[in-house]
């Protein structure tokens, strides 16, 4: 996880895209695919520029990401003294603070946290936005997705009539 | 406002990738951006168990029946849709059961070829006879070379061969197989190694 260039106390300044700079420690930071490969080349002084990405949700990625980086080192110094047991814990409380964390965000909350994990590459808060997406549509019919998300029909009804026919076997 | 439908493709593709093959192709009617996204869906995930036989008079109720036909229209036409978008296949996923695997060989041989076409990355493959649906099912993952060797040996007569045309695909990186003859097995060692 270390590289050379990452030192436990050095911090990196976020700018986010409303110009508030948030401040992350190099060691919490590497979780983002985009600063690490910045920390790698060497490229992190000054204000980093995080123009896609809004205060609020820099907020929220940076909540995930500490949690993340606290429990990594907590759960390393628990196996070396073989703990398992704890650790088996510890991994159960991050699923529960992961749902927790994800499902106290509202539709436009969980979009920009999407977009922002996706340009910052952090792939395990992508993959937890798109499953709590993904929750969100199982068992709903396609008239209660619709609402649920604005998304507007623009097919006639001959139209969703004949895809609906061509797919049948979906909606039996 | 609707936010969600203006995510890239590739996001939506990542939720879809967390919805049942029936659940993901049922967002095709939501709107035509989401008919798009369903049709240039890159994982293919194909299961007969979905195509359950329903409103069965009661004797024939006993037994679980599929539509076959259905089946075979929906994986045909899924296939040929995203060759035409020109996507390349992330995942083909085929599970099936069906009583004469000789009958279906062929279509099994086309799909493959599309798929291989369209820069099949994974491969995972399920084929059984009804007539001996005890099989036990291999999965290959790992040790794939001792469990390959072990299907040859086991029920060579009613497999399905694979066609050769898989062991020239340049962009699988997983094969997954069951039920299949792979007289072809010792140049895909070959690959392997």
């Amino acid at each position: 996880m270390s590289t050379p260039s990452v030192s436990v106390n050095r911090v990196l300044k976020l700018k986010s895209s409303d110009g508030e700079i948030f401040e992350v420690k190099q060691t919490v930071a590497v979780q983002s695919g985009v600063l690490k490969q910045m920390m790698e080349d060497g490229c992190t002084e000054g204000e980093i520029p995080l123009n896609n990405v809004d205060s609020p949700t820099l907020a929220k990625i940076i909540e995930w990401c500490n949690k993340h980086h606290d429990n990594d080192v907590e759960g390393r110094v628990l196996s070396e003294e073989r703990e398992k047991e704890k650790e088996k814990e510890k991994a159960a409380d991050m699923k529960k603070w992961e749902s927790e964390f994800i499902d106290a965000l509202n539709r436009d909350e969980i979009y920009f946290l999407l977009t922002g994990s996706n340009y910052m590459d952090i792939k395990e808060l992508l993959d937890c936005a798109a499953q709590k997406v993904a929750d969100m549509v199982k068992g709903k019919t396609p008239e209660a997705i619709r609402e649920m998300f604005n998304i507007q029909s623009d097919f006639t009804e001959e139209e969703e009539e004949a895809i609906r026919k061509e797919n049948q076997w979906a909606f039996d | 406002m609707d936010r969600i439908s203006e995510l890239p493709d590739y996001i939506i593709h990542h939720i879809m990738s967390y919805l049942s093959t029936q659940e993901a192709t049922q967002t095709c009617v939501l709107s035509k951006r989401w008919n798009h996204l369903q049709t240039s869906f890159p994982i293919l995930d194909f299961d007969l168990i979905y195509f359950e036989e329903k409103d069965l008079t009661t004797w024939r109720k006993e037994r679980k029946t599929y539509n076959i036909n259905e089946f075979i229209r929906f994986v045909d036409s899924s296939l040929l849709r995203l060759c035409e978008v020109k996507v390349s296949v992330q995942k083909f996923r085929l599970s099936m059961s069906v009583f004469d695997v000789e009958g279906v060989a062929s279509l099994l041989d086309k799909w493959i070829e599309l798929a291989v076409a369209n820069e099949l990355k994974g491969l995972d493959l399920i084929v059984q006879t009804t007539e001996t649906s005890n099989y036990r099912m291999y999965s290959l993952p790992g040790t794939m070379v001792e469990e390959l060797d072990f299907n040859v040996r086991t029920n060579k007569d009613r497999m399905y061969t694979l066609p050769g045309t898989l062991f020239s695909a340049k962009f699988v990186t997983t094969l997954k197989l069951s039920g299949c003859n792979l007289e072809h097995w010792s140049s895909l060692l070959h690959i392997l190694l």
